[in-house]
């Protein structure tokens, strides 16, 4: 066995959740070739969880290594691993949901829809691991045209198809715009590998043009993460895609993004074998790039939240509702230190149980009242108090109140902006991180107001029939985890953090201590 | 169990039991609404009880009066978890170094006793309550928990979570059960709030940072020692924002004058019982907040003159203005509720002046407010189960026809206006002496005077319309007050005649608690003059 | 005059910009893809030109082969998308798609 081969060998090894996801992908495909008939949707979902658990238990496996594979395209350090594990969760979780409400896709068959599922999750696992900017493209494609189509899914429903429409032509020239960034990039520096291209931020001997091709490539992420002004395309492929995929767009594909947008900024102060998180503040600071995101941060939370004041639609107002919370995790980024990146994972992980549980009982909505709309809720707490109890612990979360892990999560993204305000050696005066926590605060506030429109709707509001809601077992199931998940994590956080330190080891020694609050 | 046992967990037991209550009720089928209220009413029970052993148990035992004594005389006084009995530290969340830590002082107590025995007689006050009785009794339970939690707590942390999880059970509380725009209330309510507690939320983040020893960062008792924003601070600039913060933070849920719109809404839509917790307990925290966090953490600003003159004012501005909206309203339950912002103006005025005699009389009116708005709210849902509105120009003549509830209805009403002999009155009357004392805001304590002469005016006014004159035909049928509403109104009429024939039974409970407050607020102040002096 | 590497990324440039443009002012769906497809040309043709007056390394022009079969998974789909658009509305203006609105 030559050298080469040994190391591919190797290589392969490293990217065995992968392989497993394509091999899972595969098989799905098979299945629903193998059986032409109705049977392939119970056979197919359950191949797609398989594949997924054993990617899963295959990462467990890993240690983050800070391993640079595939002659350096890629790069498998702890927040790889992180990021990793909580898209595969996310996947799994929505591939569930969708076989428990199987009436919103009754018309369908299923085999290309969880393959499509595997290939975006796929796509997003390697993006995460992105060490160039093909294995970025190619991965960030294979994750947006996987979520085209899936987006798409119902295909004779109008709105499916609208919002599949929308979402394919907004991502699409998002995704050129990018990559026209990033030839630039490519040129003033001669390589593709991401660290590589920051060398001119590094020496200081940035030019103009470096800017304007490093915004180009922050379109690109900016549309994915659905920051302001690439948010457009959210709430409207929220509401059109069927729910479930809008599950997977609120949380793995959003994650996805900031997973390569905090790779890209880790990059910048780039030093062997770790990230030097230090450095990297530091010259993206010099050049003020801490400026954009408070901007980027302030504007997309306050969009966010001011617009979904005006919704009646649920799926939609959880669209906006997604896009303020990319601007709270936004804040963090204008801070950029460990603090910062322990607050933005420690969010994620939390996000992820409750945007899930939302979208959860949006799924069961539209399963068995065939709407989302609020009106269309009025009676739920009658019907079913079990879900309007775990709607309403799921949106006062997400509001960030305890004793739910929303409380936690948002407390120590305002206690980085604190810290870098009191805290001494930082870039800004303290008036520049405070009006940034002042303006998330008051978000906070009218957040409450829009969330609360959805509980006044289910409990208060006067109604004439009673909406017909039956809860199967594996919905009551789902529902308890993520509700016990979401105050057990509210009054006893620890674990999470825990989980979000190992995620951390990769950022060189001082990310370890700095933890907590 | 020994006494010595039970203290170390008597604390946690009160705040928790209900929450245990909850959890039984949440088990109970629907429809078995006799065992849910049983529940309900055992669990608050068990927590009164609790509530006056641990009075009983502070008042008598001079054990901790010694300490706190000890702790005033010491050169440089300082809040110690000494001077809390019953005090308990257990790690919470070490990664975060949050404590769960609780201890009760002398205000606390007796704040303590006045939810325990509010939250029992309300409990029996919402029988009447047939929709949803197992929703009803769950969160008020809920909320009895988050009341108590936030009397005990002594790690910031743990006061936080425990003041927003009122929030949640309010909310429903008023949203589901209360009158025709209980929507609109409950979501007033619920946002108004809510800017408070994230304002006191960025103020408890910037204490935890700058915190010296990070691992009692959340610590209540050591945050007022350190004083990080005080004068030597690099920070002290900041100490003011801070201030204002925790001070709006507390002053919506007192309310103070220009936060008090929630309050009539809220006390208009909510049902009989929850306007009782509402103003019987919630107001208090507002100034349980502003004693136990506010002026103690940020020493050299609460006791600037700037501030002193401006808490006068507002104190000033919301005793008078709330009597006068009293004085407009035709709706009892809102002029119950605004005679609510006068009096809680009165807990404002006596803090600002920072007189022992005033501040104990806040302290004691808190209490006392507490005692007769609960009696005041239960006297009119009385009169609105039977009339089924609550217009005062409708009524007239009710004294004579039910003879037993009009005797109840003048011990609440004359309690609120401060007639000698009840409780009011000497609340009051320390509060106007004590911070008479003080030179600076002397004339807004005798412009304040003007809010007795109000008050007396809107009761004996409402009084005169809904009790005396001739009985109108429309009335006649009324039965007189049930045993149930009996056994409500009597233990706060007789706590009205107690605690204002022998006032000393409350007033040594809190009276060290007040010295030490004084003396930990007056040392700074001393520093920061000396501090002036040598010219920084 | 002997052509540059400043020729190709004007013309790179102009080709965004006209890609651009397209994208904006075009109402059918069709019209849009085509932006895009100069969108992605333009990178294409700046990646080729800074590999081949840069460094000749090749992984510039790798890329261009990538950026080339990424354009068409994205072709096919978008048409298969456009396409069911055109069964459900009878028309492709992206104007007339306006089911979803808030």
């Amino acid at each position: 066995m030559s050298a080469f081969t040994a190391q591919t060998l190797a290589n392969c090894r490293a990217i065995a959740p992968e392989l497993a996801l394509i091999a899972a992908l595969m098989a799905v495909l098979l299945v629903d070739l193998a059986l032409l008939s109705r049977r392939s949707t119970g056979a197919s979902v359950w191949v797609a969880v398989a594949g997924l658990g054993t990617a899963f238990a295959l990462l467990t496996r890993f240690q983050p290594t800070d391993a640079v594979i595939f002659s350096g395209a890629i790069r498998l350090d702890s927040l790889a691993l992180f990021f990793q594990k909580i898209f595969i969760l996310g996947a799994m979780a929505v591939c569930l949901f969708t076989a428990a409400n199987a009436e919103i896709f009754a018309e369908y068959r299923m085999g290309e829809y969880y393959a499509l599922v595997l290939s975006a999750t796929l796509g997003a696992m390697f993006l995460a691991a992105a060490n160039d900017y093909i294995i970025l493209v190619l991965s960030l494609e294979t994750l947006s045209l996987s979520s085209y189509v899936l987006a798409g899914y119902l295909r004779v429903d109008r709105r499916s198809s609208e919002a599949s429409m929308k979402y394919i032509l907004y991502g699409a020239v998002a995704s050129g715009v990018m990559l026209f960034g990033i030839s630039y990039l490519y040129g003033m520096t001669g390589t593709l590998r991401i660290a590589e291209t920051f060398a001119p931020l590094r020496q200081g001997t940035q030019s103009f043009t470096f800017f304007v091709a490093f915004a180009l490539l922050l379109c690109g992420i900016g549309f994915k993460i659905s920051s302001v002004p690439f948010h457009n395309w959210t709430p409207d492929v929220y509401e059109g895609s069927p729910t479930p995929i809008s599950a997977f767009l609120a949380v793995v594909s959003k994650s996805a993004g900031f997973a390569i947008l905090l790779r890209l900024v880790l990059q910048a102060g780039m030093a062997a074998p770790g990230f030097d998180v230090a450095a990297a503040a530091r010259h993206l600071t010099a050049s003020g790039l801490d400026i954009v995101f408070w901007i980027l941060a302030a504007a997309t939370m306050t969009v966010g939240n001011l617009v979904a004041i005006r919704q009646t639609d649920i799926k939609r107002l959880l669209g906006y509702s997604s896009i303020a919370h990319a601007g709270y995790l936004l804040m963090a980024f204008t801070v950029m230190n460990s603090a910062a990146w322990d607050a933005v994972l420690f969010y994620f992980v939390v996000y992820y149980l409750m945007t899930l549980g939302a979208f959860y009982v949006a799924i069961t909505l539209e399963a068995q009242t065939g709407t989302t709309e609020m009106s269309a809720c009025r009676g739920m707490w009658v019907a079913s108090p079990y879900l309007v109890t775990a709607m309403v612990v799921f949106l006062i979360s997400l509001t960030g109140l305890p004793p739910t892990a929303g409380f936690p999560a948002k407390l120590k993204l305002f206690k980085v902006l604190i810290d870098a305000a009191l805290g001494t050696g930082m870039p800004r005066g303290p008036w520049f991180y405070l009006s940034l926590a002042l303006i998330g605060v008051g978000n906070s506030v009218v957040s409450l107001y829009y969330y609360f429109k959805i509980v006044r709707a289910m409990t208060l509001e006067r109604f004439e029939t009673l909406p017909s809601i039956r809860l199967s077992v594996f919905d009551l199931a789902a529902m308890g985890a993520l509700l016990v998940a979401v105050i057990f994590l509210g009054i006893y956080f620890q674990p999470v953090e825990e989980f979000v330190q190992t995620a951390l080891s990769s950022l060189g020694g001082a990310a370890r201590v700095v933890g907590g609050l | 169990m020994g006494a010595g046992t039970l203290a170390s967990y008597v604390l946690t037991l009160i705040t928790f039991i209900p929450l245990l209550g909850m959890a039984i009720i949440l088990c109970l089928p629907k429809t078995s609404h006799q065992a849910i209220r049983g529940i309900a009413v055992i669990s608050t029970g068990i927590v009164l009880a609790l509530c006056i052993w641990l009075w009983r148990d502070f008042a008598f035992n001079q054990h901790y009066l010694i300490e706190a004594t000890q702790a005033v005389s010491a050169a440089t006084p300082t809040i110690q978890p000494a001077n809390f009995c019953c005090y308990v530290s257990k790690p919470w969340i070490p990664s975060f170094h949050i404590y769960y830590k609780v201890g009760a002082d002398g205000l606390s107590i007796s704040l303590i006793f006045l939810t325990g025995l509010l939250s029992f007689l309300a409990a029996f006050s919402a029988f009447h309550i047939e929709k949803g009785v197992k929703g009803f009794y769950a969160l008020y339970l809920l909320l009895v928990t988050g009341m108590m939690g936030v009397f005990v707590s002594l790690d910031f942390f743990l006061f936080y979570v425990f003041w927003e999880l009122m929030l949640l059970p309010m909310y429903f509380l008023i949203g589901l059960w209360g009158g025709p725009r209980r929507e609109y209330a409950a979501i007033k309510f619920f946002l108004y709030t809510l800017v408070g507690s994230v304002l006191i939320l960025l103020a408890m983040l910037a204490f935890y940072f700058k915190a010296a020893d990070k691992d009692l960062a959340f610590d209540i008792p050591y945050l007022i020692s350190s004083q990080v924003f005080g004068p030597n601070s690099d920070w002290h600039w900041l100490e003011k924002w801070l201030f204002l913060a925790l001070f709006i933070g507390f002053a919506i849920k007192v309310p103070v004058f220009p936060f008090h719109t929630w309050l009539p809404d809220a006390h208009v839509e909510a049902p009989t019982a929850i306007s009782v917790i509402l103003a019987g307990v919630l107001l208090k925290m507002g100034g349980y907040g502003i004693l136990r966090l506010n002026y103690p953490l940020l020493v050299s600003t609460a006791t600037s003159e700037f501030v002193i003159m401006a808490l006068a004012s507002l104190g000033f501005v919301s005793i008078v203005y709330g009597a006068l909206c009293a004085m407009a309203q035709t709706d009892f339950k809102k002029l119950v509720a605004y005679s609510s912002v006068s009096h809680m103006g009165y807990v404002l005025l006596g803090i600002a002046s920072l007189r022992p005699g005033a501040i104990n009389g806040a302290i004691f009116q808190m209490f006392n407010h507490g005692l007769s708005s609960a009696m005041m709210f239960l006297l009119v849902g009385v009169l609105y189960d039977r009339a089924h509105h609550r217009d005062l120009n409708r009524f007239g003549g009710i004294g004579l026809h039910m003879p037993k509830y009009f005797a109840l209805a003048i011990v609440g009403f004359f309690a609120a206006l401060g007639l000698p002999g009840l409780n009011g009155f000497i609340s009051e009357a320390m509060v106007f002496l004590g911070s008479f004392q003080n030179a600076m805001i002397r004339p807004l304590v005798v412009a304040s005077t003007l809010g007795i002469v109000l008050g007396a005016g809107y009761i004996l006014w409402a009084v005169q319309r809904v009790y005396l004159g001739p009985l109108k035909e429309e009335y006649k049928g009324f039965p007189d007050v049930s045993w149930v509403e009996a056994f409500t109104l009597v233990p706060l009429a007789v706590g009205c005649i107690v605690f204002g024939v022998y006032p000393k039974l409350m007033l040594d409970v809190f009276a060290p608690t007040t010295d030490l407050f004084l003396k930990v607020l007056h040392v700074s102040a001393n520093a920061a003059a000396t501090v002036a002096q040598a010219g920084f | 005059m002997a052509i540059g590497l400043e020729h190709y990324l004007v013309v790179g440039a102009v080709l965004f910009a006209l890609g651009l443009v397209c994208c904006m002012a075009r109402r059918t769906a069709i019209g849009i893809l085509i932006g895009i497809e100069l969108i992605l040309n333009a990178a294409n043709i700046n990646l080729i030109a800074f590999d081949r007056f840069g460094t000749g390394r090749f992984d510039g022009q790798i890329f261009a082969v990538f950026v080339i079969i990424l354009a068409a998974c994205e072709a096919a789909i978008a048409l298969a998308i456009i396409i069911g658009m055109f069964m459900n509305f009878g028309t492709i203006d992206t104007d007339v798609a306006d089911k979803l609105e808030g």
